[in-house]
């Protein structure tokens, strides 16, 4: 898989194997919470969490009827974006005849993208909650549970995260 | 809109209210495993208009200590503050000083 920046393109993937494809068009479904609720908590928290005063449920009232709705549409929005994006790709077979992708995120759908895979990591966060520490020890704990395929997911995404973080900051790391 | 009345009769009861009113808001971020680090600075440094230093001084009180002030002041913008961070997927939370 390569990528490069270009400021008047965006971010172009290429040679992106079917694996790798496929798991990107599983953001969406690694950040659905509707059947989810800790998911749901994690990215829609109220503003005010132990509310202590007719003032802090008024708080908390007004931001689930005014301030939600449009996180939630924002956060759809970046999902919507990732699926559009990814329907755009091209398809080719490599020498070997397996399959490849190629597509490009342009500039002002990358932060979009951004904020569906750090849903995506939250939410798988929330239901699988992954070690902090990736030290070789706990990896290969990972390794033997149930919870291995989903961690690696999220590492894959983290890995994306890292090089559009490159292009949102202008950083070279 | 009504005029202001000429004299004004303060109740000599319950200050309460008033006092809360100069109580300032704290809008504190808190850790979480999944947002990275150079994000986390760069979303302090768009929201509050700090310098690099001192986002990055605060996203690693958030990293090392688990949470960090980064915010005091009227309930208005520590409302719109904590939206923003949100809508960043940052967990933050909004509360009275003191």
């Amino acid at each position: 898989m390569t990528f490069q920046y270009d400021s008047e393109q965006g971010l172009r993937f290429a040679q992106v194997p079917g694996d790798y494809f496929q798991l990107l068009q599983q953001i969406p479904v690694h950040a659905d919470t509707s059947s989810f609720s800790p998911g749901a908590q994690r990215l829609q928290p109220s503003p005010i969490t132990e509310p202590a005063s007719d003032e802090d449920d008024e708080i908390n009232g007004d931001w689930r009827e005014h301030v939600l709705p449009d996180l939630i549409e924002e956060f759809t929005r970046q999902l919507d974006v990732v699926s559009a994006d990814l329907k755009a790709a091209k398809r080719f077979e490599d020498r070997g005849g397996e399959e490849e992708y190629e597509f490009t995120i342009p500039n002002d759908h990358i932060e979009r993208w951004y904020g569906a895979l750090n849903q995506a990591r939250l939410v798988m966060q929330e239901r699988y909650h992954f070690p902090q520490i990736d030290t070789p020890e706990v990896v290969e704990a990972l390794m033997n549970s149930e919870h291995f395929g989903p961690y690696l997911i999220s590492r894959f995404y983290t890995e994306i995260q890292g090089v559009l973080l490159a292009v949102m900051t202008g950083s070279d790391d | 809109m009504p005029a202001l009345p000429q004299t004004l009769d303060f109740p000599q009861t319950s200050t309460d209210t008033d006092e809360s009113l100069d109580i300032p808001w704290l809008v504190t971020l808190f850790d979480d495993p999944v947002n990275l680090m150079s994000y986390v600075t760069m979303v302090i440094m768009r929201i509050f208009g700090y310098e690099k230093t001192k986002a990055e001084a605060m996203m690693k009180e958030v990293h090392t200590k688990g949470k960090c002030i980064v915010w005091t002041g009227e309930r208005e913008r520590a409302e719109l503050y904590v939206q923003q961070l949100h809508s960043h997927q940052l967990k933050a939370t909004m509360s009275r000083a003191g």
